[in-house]
């Protein structure tokens, strides 16, 4: 098909380029592909013929302005004028030869074909509209949404298991590992039961049961309390990620001014400001002491402070810490190496502790109780007086009394071994007395010269009876010199030494002590030259070293459920 | 402008604004610590004050926009508010970011925070627009303005095609097409880069057709006219072709300078585009952080 494009040129001559194109179709318009090029148009506009010199015009947006009205699509008859933007266009009757003929003029000055088109305005988004846009997702998106699971849970579940916006938009920081759990990690309201209430503790214990209150409910009034709640201490959403607070003032706030927390009756507590020499109280012994003679009522734990006053430890067992670790004089049984603190020393799994020391496990070897050098191999029972003597009488008896066995003990003159008695090899009279002469010789031997009385302290009672002549004395060893305090034996073991005694030797003066009644136990000098307050990284705060919530004391619930009814009385 | 803006009545805001930074610094380091029951963050006694400050700030630097239009206020000239505006502006970074003590996330929270740095950064283009440009701008400008020099496309537009009558057709048709396949500004885009997008229907050798190349700067036709001149047959032919090539010579000084006054009256308003609906946007997400904190107190 030819179509022929007479372009007036705008003046009053009426001249025209007449530009003829070949093609199924012809195409006007701004882009550069386009047949016709018509600046402003703005769109694709194609015209087919229809062969009677008319044809369809179609543009993809309303450009076509016919009559007064703009559409998209129009169908031309030879004759009919419509406009393009900034173009009158009028289809003519098409010469010999072509399909269809178009005459095109422009319309306006030439410099109103772009004049549209130099400011922003026409070519922006809205400020305005864009304004609401941005503020209504804002809203909709970090408060509308998410809030609407703060009246349906199971809306709140569908939120924050789909790419949604839940309330975990609000989490304000990471939750500690512990609290990276189902059920709570993902789940606000586990924690923040009632909206714009802070977390109120039942929602901690309802989780932490069994947790002790600092202070006991039974002593203090639990009114002064009541405003403290566990997130006080235990704050949450932090970064870096930290549940409890650490710093000074979480006891110096309170334990600075003891005077206001004072018990009738009670022995007042000692100002804390800092762990430093002036401001921690000097650290407060537990020592074991037995109560009336021979401990008849008992151990009592006391508490005291090291002062003028030299402190003893009332054990009752004869230890001396010099002897044994003289490699000269105390050897290892079996391989004949020195002993060393860890050969008695077993630290326990708190790694604060130690297990007990035992007459069986660490004693026996050396300190055996053999008791008649004809046999040897035969011990006493340890820590029963009554069944040693027993024993003791049982075993004289029945050699003196078994003719084979006296005629051995006649014939046999066994080798004199130090620390022995020396046996009676032969006894003139019946074998019950001569059994019971020499169980009674052996037993005074054992508790008043060597034996028992090497570690314990015997007390003689003057009494004719041997099931009552001798008394000894019962042994406790204190096991927690500082019950309020932790300490962790590993981390200090990690110091630089030549061998494993020379660490303990650093707190424990155990190679100079030469009596069971020294107390070996570092004072608060020896932890204050590395730990005090402004000692670096070493420092240590309040709860390195005191448990917040004592083992005794009130239960949380039952404190919480007190305050609350005192709060709720008149 | 410089002096006027920002040291407004001897860099009065600039003082206000450094005494703000150093007391909301030295408000933060009173925060964490080994002494402090919490790291520095948004909910110690220090962050709650640097977040007051922060929202009053957000607040008040909004005004602005309100200050402008009230005329009749009485609170300020509207020169001293915007020098305010820009130093405390700055300093509501610092001051956030101390509020918040570097801790983001996805969240609420962080939304405001990212929004806040977008509107001040957004700021400063603003501010860079609003010193530099206008200068540039006059020296472009140089008495006429853009209505002046659409005119005066308009008159020279008028002469080509009153010239291009007394040529051949060839040519008429090259310099008709080179007038209409002009390009000025178009999408916001185009305005702001300011390239020429002209083309010209370079003359199709034997067969009729014609296509459209490149006419950047008017470059085509000036070197067509111009290749054109020595080869003329008559005086008359020469004297039109050297009118044409003169009045395209004028035509490519007013289009290029047109263009660039386009670009930057463009990049003096484009900001405020994103300025003013991310402000918006800021106010919002603003409430909403400090409504979801307290939700989940």
């Amino acid at each position: 098909m030819y179509f022929l494009v007479r372009k007036l040129t705008g003046r009053a001559s009426g001249e025209a380029l007449e530009t003829e194109y070949q093609g199924d179709k012809l195409t006007l318009g701004g882009d550069p592909g386009a047949m016709v090029p018509l600046s402003g148009v703005g769109d694709d506009v194609t015209i087919r013929a229809s062969g009677d010199g008319g044809g369809r015009i179609t543009a993809r947006r309303p450009v076509i302005t016919v009559a007064g009205v703009a559409s998209s699509k129009a169908t031309l008859a030879v004759g009919d004028a419509f406009e393009l933007p900034g173009y009158a266009l009028e289809v003519i009757a098409a010469p010999q030869g072509f399909d269809f003929a178009l005459q095109v003029q422009p319309r306006g000055k030439p410099a109103s074909m772009f004049a549209g088109d130099v400011s922003l305005e026409r070519h922006t988004w809205s400020i305005r509209k864009t304004s609401w846009v941005l503020a209504l997702a804002v809203l909709l998106l970090g408060l509308v949404i998410p809030a609407a699971g703060l009246w349906r849970s199971d809306v709140a579940d569908t939120l924050r298991s789909t790419p949604l916006p839940s309330d975990n938009l609000w989490s304000s920081g990471p939750l500690v590992s512990a609290h990276q759990a189902s059920g709570v990690a993902r789940e606000c309201p586990a924690c923040h039961q009632k909206p714009f209430v802070m977390v109120q503790d039942g929602a901690c214990l309802d989780c932490h049961r069994g947790m002790t209150e600092h202070v006991d409910i039974a002593v203090h009034d639990a009114h002064a309390f009541t405003d403290v709640r566990c997130a006080s201490c235990h704050r949450e959403h932090n970064e870096p990620a930290m549940i409890s607070r650490r710093d000074k003032g979480l006891c110096v706030d309170c334990h600075a001014g003891p005077g206001d927390w004072e018990v009738l009756d009670k022995t007042p507590m000692e100002a804390v400001t800092a762990f430093t020499e002036a401001g921690h109280p000097t650290f407060r012994l537990a020592l074991l002491e037995p109560q009336g003679i021979g401990a008849a009522h008992g151990w009592e734990v006391r508490r005291v402070r090291p002062g003028a006053e030299p402190l003893k430890e009332s054990s009752n067992l004869k230890f001396p810490h010099e002897v044994h670790l003289d490699p000269d004089k105390v050897q290892h049984e079996g391989t004949g190496a020195a002993l060393e603190c860890a050969s008695c020393h077993t630290l326990k799994d708190d790694g604060e502790h130690f297990e007990p020391i035992s007459m069986d496990a660490h004693c026996r070897s050396c300190h055996g109780l053999s008791f008649d050098i004809f046999e040897p191999e035969l011990e006493l029972p340890h820590g029963d007086l009554r069944a040693a003597i027993v024993a003791m009488e049982a075993h004289f008896i029945r050699e003196f009394t078994d003719p084979e066995l006296r005629r051995q003990r006649a014939a046999e003159k066994p080798r004199r071994v130090p620390g022995k008695r020396e046996s009676a090899a032969s006894c003139e009279g019946s074998g019950l007395d001569c059994g019971r002469a020499e169980a009674l010789k052996e037993a005074e031997y054992q508790f008043a010269n060597t034996g028992c009385i090497t570690c314990h302290e015997v007390l003689e009672t003057g009494l004719a009876d041997i099931n009552d002549r001798w008394f000894v004395q019962p042994i406790r060893l204190t096991g927690d010199w500082y019950p309020q305090a932790r300490f962790d034996h590993h981390s200090h073991q990690s110091q630089a030494a030549d061998n494993p005694d020379q660490v303990c030797e650093t707190c424990h003066e155990a190679s100079t002590s030469n009596a069971a009644e020294d107390i070996l136990m570092p004072n608060q000098d020896n932890c204050l030259a590395c730990h005090a307050e402004g000692k670096g990284a070493a420092t240590l705060d309040c709860v390195s070293c005191h448990a917040f919530h004592p083992q005794e004391g009130t239960l949380s619930r039952l404190a919480r459920d007190s305050a609350l009814l005192q709060r709720g009385a008149p | 402008m410089r002096e006027n803006l920002l040291g407004w009545q001897q860099f009065r805001y600039l003082k206000w604004g450094l005494a703000l930074l150093l007391l909301s610094v030295v408000l933060y380091l009173t925060q964490g610590g080994s002494n402090a029951a919490q790291p520095p963050n948004g909910g110690t006694w220090q962050g709650y004050v640097l977040g007051t400050v922060g929202a009053l700030l957000i607040v008040w630097l909004s005004l602005l926009g309100v200050r402008k239009r009230s005329y009749r206020s009485t609170s300020g000239t509207v020169q001293g508010w915007a020098s305010a505006h820009v130093y405390l502006g700055t300093v509501l970074l610092v001051v956030a970011t101390l509020h918040c003590a570097l801790q983001f996330g996805f969240n609420v929270h962080t939304l405001a925070y990212v929004l806040m740095c977008l509107v001040v950064i957004s700021g400063f283009y603003g501010l860079y627009a609003y010193m530099h440009l206008p200068g540039r701008l006059a020296t472009v400008q140089s008495g006429s303005g853009e209505d002046g020099r659409l005119d005066e496309l308009a008159k020279i537009d008028a002469r080509i095609r009153d010239t291009s009558q007394r040529c051949d057709a060839n040519l008429q048709s090259l310099m008709i097409s080179a007038v209409e396949l002009t390009r000025v500004g178009g999408s916001a885009w185009q305005q702001l880069l300011a390239r020429d997008r002209s083309r010209v229907m370079a003359p199709g050798g034997d067969s009729q057709k014609a296509r459209a190349v490149a006419n950047v700067e008017q470059e085509i036709v000036i070197s067509h006219l111009a290749g054109r001149i020595p080869d003329a047959r008559k005086q008359s032919e020469a004297e039109v072709l050297n009118e044409l090539l003169g009045l395209f010579g004028r035509r490519q000084v007013v289009l290029h300078q047109l263009r660039r006054e386009i670009q930057l009256r463009g990049l003096m308003k484009i900001w405020l585009y994103f300025h003013i609906p991310l402000t918006v946007g800021l106010l919002v997400a603003l409430v909403v952080h400090i409504v979801a904190v307290f939700i989940y107190w």
